[in-house]
């Protein structure tokens, strides 16, 4: 409860350019109505997607309430991404609802060393894919996936290419 | 369809591998295929046959050479791939794009989308196993990969586009040639419809074949056409209009049984409404510049944007990191077709084997696109 | 001035020489090296494997179809390796897909002949030095004609048939593949 009081207090105080339209409004109600245990909401300028930073923790529970609430429906997963920013990696989950023709986006951080975070597959069978080629580039374990093989790399490869700490051009001849 | 395991309890399931190199896949797909006399039981798909790293080497170019990349995503749609990039980047810099190159490139757009559903026209005539379709299709693709040529350069790999517009002015009588090919495709795509859509085998082999739900179809993040087919009137130029698809007045085909046939319908309408998009743009278009001021190697400022566009397969998203750098950090590519693949193994269980190649084309892949 | 025929038997049978001695004794016969007269067979009726990688792939079929008109040099596109001569590598070879290629060569039937279309399967091309590309099909298989482009034009691929037919014309007479084995 002290951390939705301290999120009350920041939102009166942000920035200019944070400045949510009605229609933001209207969501952030929404997410913050079905959602109370999010503390941390704000808004890609850019787009104008809301944006959730969650803890990696939740992540399964959260899309649960968000994809099963009548209000939100969240029912399209489009693409789970990794940003490896080498301390931690980031993964970001955008979902769209049908029903209120909106985007949001779910952030949440996870440590780059043995990443782990539960599997969305039981919400969307569409995370399928995204988590195999996101386990294969990344090398992120999916906790209840109930298959994990390489996707896109051959047998053998080694180490996670889509990491920054993989070279480039590291090439090895064939 | 359900398969009633009982009466075949005898028999032995029998393995049939498909691909990596086979006709009908459409590029370098594998298949494992667990059949019970004619019915497949369990599908196994294998991608990354095709996987070339693009991420990856985006991370390591200029913006402006990631268009070249880019390009050769879904190589079918080329532009469209080349649109969407470009359109991440523009509204990462909050960029405004002259209003004569945002109307080139919704015309080379269109062109290419209906390039593309000819494409699929005719190499799903050939999946079905009439052979005459894509003789058609190709008489008159050929046609607008002559027009691109001309234009950008290329027959397929045109890298035209620009951040902050196009490469280059269009050549002189564009509008003439133009309308004269608007109506020779038009005829053509006449043409194609009278040879394949109504005839009595080909609807015997797709109608109430492959069929898929609109929850369903949702639930796999199928989207673009395949999506529109099961009822769901999804598309990024309208509920999301990007660039100027705001201003032209189309329709969406939407189809409602989720069948192999109301998969290839529905492309086929959307080539005629792409004819209408092109028309309305050519008779709007106004002279003026083509290239916004931009500096010669552009950098974004930090942070981040998902950027939907309507590629001819889908919704194509492009999930662009910047650090403020000339070089992007993050590019992640939310490919339709590598969404669109999943929902595959749904649709083969239960069917026949003989409907495999019927609606592994349906879904209409490019295997560019699904590995990366 | 009027020509008069020296010879009655040749009278009104225009530019046709006179019968060869070997032609009254072996009528209808040719002689030839056998090398050269299978090597003419061979190189007007090449099938080739169809199987498109990428890119290439799709430029590949545009050679095939009613405009390009590939079946006018005798190609043929075939789906099996068992049965084709040729094999167009159209597109990027990734290391997940260069056993495959391997196995497929390897099935063709000898003599077989290997194109490498597009800068791709030539040395890697824009994928240059990526991590899971293959710098170029060559390493793999040997290749006897490059052509170059990305992708390469229709008429790009068919100059790299007739040249392949030069050389599969050449190679029959002198030291051939078949010999180099």
């Amino acid at each position: 409860m002290e951390d939705q009081k301290i999120n009350k207090d920041t939102k009166d105080n942000l920035p200019p350019v944070l400045n949510f339209t009605p229609e933001q409004d209207q969501l952030i109600s929404l997410l913050t109505k079905t959602l109370p245990s999010i503390s941390n909401i704000n808004v890609n300028n850019l787009q104008g997607d809301v944006e959730l930073n969650i803890d990696s923790k939740d992540i399964k529970s959260i899309c649960r309430v968000l994809k099963d609430s009548p209000e939100l429906n969240f029912n399209y997963l489009e693409c789970i991404s990794l940003v490896d920013y080498e301390e931690k990696l980031e993964v970001v989950y955008h979902l769209t609802s049908f029903k209120l023709k909106k985007s949001i986006i779910i952030k949440t951080s996870i440590p780059a060393e043995e990443p782990e975070i539960n599997s969305v597959i039981s919400v969307w069978r569409a995370a399928d894919w995204f988590e195999r080629e996101a386990h294969d580039l990344f090398g992120v374990n999916f906790l209840g996936h109930p298959n994990l093989e390489p996707l896109l790399l051959f047998d053998g490869f080694e180490g996670y290419p889509g990491r920054k700490n993989f070279p480039i051009n590291d090439y090895q001849e064939w | 369809m359900e398969i009633n395991k009982t009466i075949n309890s005898d028999s032995v399931d029998l393995m049939i591998n498909m691909g990596p190199q086979h006709p009908s896949t459409h590029g370098v797909f594998r298949l494992l295929l667990n059949i019970d006399g004619e019915r497949i039981i369990d599908v196994k798909p294998y991608i990354g046959y095709l996987h070339r790293g693009s991420e990856k080497l985006c991370e390591n170019e200029r913006y402006a050479q990631v268009i070249t990349l880019f390009d050769r995503l879904d190589y079918v749609a080329n532009l469209n791939m080349e649109l969407g990039f470009c359109l991440a980047v523009e509204s990462l810099m909050e960029l405004d794009v002259p209003d004569r190159a945002s109307y080139i490139r919704v015309i080379l757009c269109e062109l290419n989308r209906i390039a593309s559903h000819l494409l699929f026209y005719g190499t799903y005539g050939l999946d079905v196993g009439a052979m005459t379709p894509v003789l058609y299709a190709f008489r008159e693709r050929e046609k607008i990969q002559g027009f691109f040529e001309s234009i950008t350069g290329a027959r397929m790999m045109h890298n035209y586009f620009r951040i902050g517009g196009v490469k280059g002015e269009l050549p002189g009588g564009f509008g003439n040639r133009l309308n004269l090919l608007l109506d020779e495709i038009s005829k053509g795509i006449e043409e194609c419809d009278q040879l394949l859509s109504k005839n009595e085998m080909f609807l015997a082999r797709t109608k109430n074949v492959g069929v898929i739900s609109s929850s369903d179809a949702v639930d796999f993040g199928v989207s673009g056409p395949n999506l529109r087919a099961s009822g769901i009137a999804r598309d990024i130029r309208i509920s999301k209009p990007y660039s100027i698809y705001d201003r032209f007045d189309y329709g969406i085909p939407v189809a409602s049984s989720g069948d192999c046939w109301d998969r290839y319908y529905v492309r086929l309408e959307e080539i005629r409404q792409s004819v209408k998009i092109i028309k309305q743009a050519m008779n709007q278009m106004e002279d003026g510049p083509i290239l916004a001021q931009v500096r010669r190697i552009p950098r974004p400022p930090k942070g981040e944007i998902y950027f939907r566009t309507e590629s001819p397969r889908g919704d194509f998203g492009i999930y662009l990191v910047s650090d403020g750098s000339d070089k992007p950090y993050r590019v992640k590519v939310r490919a339709p077709s590598f969404a669109n693949l999943q929902s595959l193994q749904y649709l083969l269980k239960g069917a026949y084997i003989a409907d495999a190649v019927t609606i592994l084309g349906s879904i209409d892949i490019i295997m560019g696109e699904v590995d990366r | 001035m009027a020509i008069e025929p020296k010879n009655q038997d040749n009278l009104g049978k225009g530019n046709i020489a006179e019968p060869s001695i070997f032609e009254k004794v072996l009528p209808n016969a040719v002689v030839c090296k056998s090398n050269e007269l299978f090597a003419n067979a061979r190189k007007s009726s090449l099938w080739t494997l169809s199987f498109g990688l990428a890119c290439c792939a799709i430029e590949m079929i545009s050679t095939h179809m009613s405009h390009h008109d590939f079946d006018r040099f005798g190609i043929v596109t075939w789906p099996s390796p068992r049965q084709a001569d040729v094999m167009i590598v159209a597109g990027t070879v990734v290391k997940k897909m260069a056993d495959p290629i391997k196995i497929l060569y390897e099935q063709m039937p000898d003599p077989k002949w290997v194109i490498a279309m597009g800068s791709c399967a030539t040395n890697g091309g824009p994928y240059y030095r990526s991590y899971s590309v293959v710098m170029g099909v060559d390493h793999i298989v040997p290749v006897d004609i490059y052509v170059p482009g990305c992708p390469p034009r229709p008429e790009a691929l068919m100059y790299g048939i007739l040249q392949l037919q030069e050389k599969i014309k050449k190679d029959s007479s002198g030291s051939g593949r078949s010999e180099d084995k």
